[in-house]
């Protein structure tokens, strides 16, 4: 049953078979009704017949009846037509015409077997006489006495009145052109019969043929209506369960009708269906005309009605349907138009310095208790007393408010570290003025212990730097003199081995010096930084062009992946450095053999730059230990290197802006630098 | 021979220059200070001078400026201070080279070797047409040789036409895909990793230290460029 639903035929069968059904049972439904109405399932339907029989058929007949008399009253008109009507052949009516004294006027014939009959009276119009004429009345009043005087007189009264000039006095007279019959009124009465047995095919036998063949099915329409209704039901709910799947699609799938706003969907298939009833009232004059009309149109109210419910079905399906409605849209612009004016009052009241606010608020305040005090009439000697007062406090609130500017000002500039600002004391209000200079006392204890840091900070780097220098004399000395060593023949293998290392160490303790006095001056931003517009993609080429024997040497395979704009905003020779260390850094720690990743790729406005190596050595400390000086990924400190090389990496990618980030995951070693960019990626392009 | 004045005052620094340089030929005259420097040039005929930037009392600098007066011999600054304004300086006042503590023995002599080379048989040679000359980079393009400092260099054809395009225009840097588009006639393709390759290649034949270019110089995140005559 379910793999039936999203088939397309499957829907159209079970669109067709609810309209068909739906149609069965509109009729039936109907007749039930009608049949419940006149009693038929008691009595076998006997009232229902007769009801038939004495009902608008009846009627219509004396009528005519009457229109036949009358018409026979003028010798000079033919009656053929009536008598031929009224024959026995073609009627199962018959009548007599009696006047009040009971003598028989006119009867087309009569027989003694009649299952019903009905008197009734009429009056009519005999020696009628037409007449027309226009008057003109001095007045309005003259003018209705005259029209109600005819109205009651004569008969057929019909009159149109209007305002005229008639007789060219200046004057308008009242003028009216009345209508009217008259003649002598004969009061008449007439009786009609219906036949027993229904011989002539006149209008009683159809009724009473169809009416009996309704009576004969009223127990077999029970069992249609309910067989169709519960048809109907069942496509009915195979229809709703079927909307939103789509043979080949998951889920709910949503066709052009269902992504139509469904506000205004709902606005077209009433406007629709509001077109169908008014063709069907249009229609509803002749017999067959209905007929047609409603097998036309109820089918098609019916398929609009079923595919707007289908449409619905499958929206809740896909949740959310109020979603794409015209109304809920104009709401959420409206909600974002809304937003949008309280971020911008918002930022306006961000904007304006703390005494306007307050000035601004205040005077909200007094000029509400101005028009307070008017409004309750307070106006006599309390005025002048709320003036004055108003005076005073505010100037005693706009001198705090100005005092508060600047604490305000005071504190925000040592919160952005400028610390030589002191707040001005002049005009202060005391408990303003000891706030402030505590914030001064503050600032100035502050810079003290900033210029002593800078002076500490300074000292050690100059410190570093000559111990270096001191050192670097010596080094030269044994640098040249193991040299010499090397060259010269000791005699014994061992004199030459140790000859070795101390060739081997005098080299690690002369890059041990350089690396020291790099990352002194890098960290404490002893370096001249030339900040322009560098391609990184190419300085990375560059670095590793430089890397290559050594990556070669230690058979890693280097692989570089930069995409997109790689300008960035730093110094290249600083870059080259950062670089020259996190790539021996790679020569001398990562794992032989193995694959290395270098990746430059923007994200937002930043570059982000990583290399990422498997390490020779398990990396059991954390990042934040690997990055200080000294530290080592190998504890033993068996190889080359000074443990520096990061430290000194971290603090130059820091002394030009940039971030420096190092990600131990198991063996896989990774240092991430972002730099900004210097074309933004959305196309906003920086000063070059 | 060459006659060589070396300064310093590290006695020890001074007598191992001094074994390095003897065994190459050169007779060696050795001074303490500065002072003692400048009697030894008033006296004797020196063609190079080895100086020390920080001594007692007269310093490198100093001595320098009295020497450069009234000689224009070569002078290799000896000095500890690596930093880029203390090479600026002394290549400022008159210095031709220098070298940083501690240095290595060898690079020690191929300065020394370079500067005597310029300034005893190149200095004053008649340039043919066909020979660009870039500081002791010669190169001339009728025989497709170059030299450095007299000695021939083997170079590549790719490495050649390269570094003859940027003696062409040299000072200015130009991008790797610049130099391939003008060097190789062809639209480039990964020439960043090539260029890097093919530089570092020149660089390591024509410097005497290559992670300390004199001539053929990487702009980091730039390109290359050939340094113009001092």
């Amino acid at each position: 049953m379910s793999s039936l639903l999203p088939k397309l035929w499957a829907k159209i069968t079970a669109l067709i078979l609810f309209i068909l059904t739906v149609l069965l049972f509109i009729p039936s439904a109907a007749g039930i009704g009608y049949l419940v109405f006149t009693d038929a399932y008691s009595d076998g339907g006997r009232a229902a017949l007769k009801n038939v029989l004495s009902g608008d058929i009846f009627a219509s007949s004396m009528g005519n009846a009457v229109d036949y008399y009358t018409l026979s009253l003028d010798p000079g008109k033919s009656t053929a037509h009536y008598k031929e009507t009224f024959s026995e052949e073609n009627s199962n009516f018959f009548f007599t015409v009696t006047d009040e004294s009971g003598a028989v006027l006119l009867k087309n014939y009569s027989s003694p077997d009649y299952r019903y009959s009905r008197s009734e009276n009429y009056s009519i119009l005999v020696n009628e006489k037409h007449h027309s004429h226009t008057l003109s009345f001095k007045n309005y009043q003259d003018r209705w006495n005259y029209i109600e005087e005819c109205q009651e007189r004569y008969f057929n009264v019909d009159y149109s009145a209007w305002d005229e000039d008639t007789d060219g006095d200046g004057n308008f007279e009242c003028v009216v052109n009345i209508e009217y019959s008259s003649g002598d009124v004969e009061e008449i009465t007439v009786t009609g019969y219906v036949k027993d047995e229904l011989s002539a095919p006149d209008r009683f036998a159809t009724a009473s043929f169809w009416m009996e063949k309704l009576i004969n099915m009223r127990f077999l329409l029970i069992a249609l209506a309910i067989v169709c209704f519960v048809c109907a039901v069942f496509l009915f709910a195979f229809l709703i369960c079927s909307a939103g799947h789509k043979e080949g699609v998951e889920g709910i799938h949503l066709n052009w009708v269902d992504r139509i706003p469904f506000d205004l969907y709902l606005l077209f298939m009433a406007f629709a269906l509001f077109a169908c009833y008014a063709l069907m009232d249009e229609l509803r004059h002749g017999a067959e005309e209905i007929i047609i009309g409603a097998a036309l149109l109820v089918p098609l109210a019916l398929l609009l009605i079923m595919s707007l419910v289908m449409s619905f079905a499958a929206r809740a399906k896909a949740g959310e349907w109020w979603k794409n409605t015209i109304i809920f849209r104009v709401l959420k612009l409206i909600k974002r138009f809304l937003s949008w004016l309280l971020d911008l009052c918002k930022s306006i009241a961000r904007a304006m310095p703390f005494i306007w606010k307050l000035a601004l608020i205040w005077l909200a305040i007094s000029i509400i208790e101005l028009l307070c005090i008017l409004a309750f009439g307070l106006i006599g000697a309390l005025l002048p007393l709320w003036f004055i007062e108003k005076i005073l406090l505010t100037a005693l609130l706009l001198t705090a408010a100005m005092n508060m500017q600047r604490l305000q000002k005071g504190g925000h500039e040592i919160a952005a570290g400028n610390l030589s600002h002191s707040i001005d004391l002049k005009h202060m209000l005391w408990d303003f003025k000891k706030h402030a200079e505590d914030l001064n006392s503050i600032s100035g204890g502050m810079q003290r212990a900033v210029d002593e840091r800078m002076k500490s900070e300074h000292l050690k780097t100059e410190l570093i730097t000559n111990v270096s220098h001191d050192i670097k004399t010596p080094i030269t000395s044994i640098v040249n003199y193991v040299d010499l060593l090397k060259k010269e023949n000791l005699g014994s293998e061992k004199a030459a081995e140790y000859v070795q290392v101390l060739d081997r160490q005098s080299m690690r303790l002369k890059k041990l010096t350089e690396d020291l006095v790099e990352a002194s001056k890098a960290s404490t931003g002893n370096i001249p930084v030339n900040i322009e517009c560098v391609n990184c993609s190419l300085l990375l080429s560059q670095a590793i062009g430089e890397y290559e024997d050594r990556l070669n040497e230690r058979q890693l395979e280097l692989i570089q992946d930069s995409d997109g704009p790689t300008e960035i905003w730093a110094d290249g020779k600083l870059m080259w450095r950062v670089f020259d260390n996190l790539l021996s850094n790679v020569c001398k720690y990562a794992l032989e053999g193995t694959r290395v990743y270098v990746s430059a790729e923007p994200r937002e406005d930043q570059l982000i730059i990583t290399f990422k190596n498997i390490s020779n050595y398990p990396l059991n400390i954390s990042s934040e230990e690997l990055m200080e000086r000294f530290v080592r990924g190998d504890t033993s400190r068996s190889t080359e290197g000074s443990g520096l090389g990061l430290s000194i990496a971290k603090s130059l990618t820091e002394l030009q802006n940039g971030t420096f980030e190092l990600i131990i995951d198991g063996d896989l070693f990774k240092a991430q630098l972002s730099f900004p960019l210097c074309v933004k990626p959305q196309g906003q392009t920086s000063a070059n | 021979m060459y006659n060589i004045l070396v300064c310093d005052d590290e006695k020890d620094i001074v007598s191992a220059v001094e074994i390095y340089l003897s065994a190459e030929g050169y007779k060696v005259f050795k001074a303490c200070s500065g002072r003692e420097a400048l009697a030894i040039m008033a006296r004797e005929d020196i063609h190079l001078l080895l100086l020390d930037i920080m001594m007692p009392g007269m310093d490198g600098i100093t001595t320098m400026t009295k020497i450069r007066e009234s000689s224009n011999i070569p002078v290799i600054l000896l000095t500890a201070k690596s930093e880029d304004t203390d090479k600026i300086l002394g290549l400022n006042v008159g210095a031709d080279d220098y070298i940083t503590k501690p240095f290595n023995p060898v690079e020690l002599m191929a300065r020394v070797k370079s500067q005597l080379r310029r300034y005893m048989t190149l200095g004053s040679g008649s340039i043919k047409p066909s020979v660009m000359r870039i500081g002791g980079v010669e190169l001339d393009d009728n025989a497709k040789t170059v030299t450095v400092d007299g000695d021939p260099v083997t170079l590549t054809p790719k490495e050649y036409d390269i570094l003859r395009f940027l003696m062409q225009n040299a000072g200015t840097v130009f991008s790797p895909s610049e130099i391939y588009r003008r060097v190789w006639e062809d639209i480039p393709l990964n020439a960043d990793n090539t260029m890097a390759v093919h530089v570092r290649h020149i660089r390591e034949k024509i410097e005497i230290n290559p992670a300390e270019p004199r001539y053929l110089k990487v702009v980091w995140g730039k390109g290359y460029k050939m340094e113009v005559n001092e």
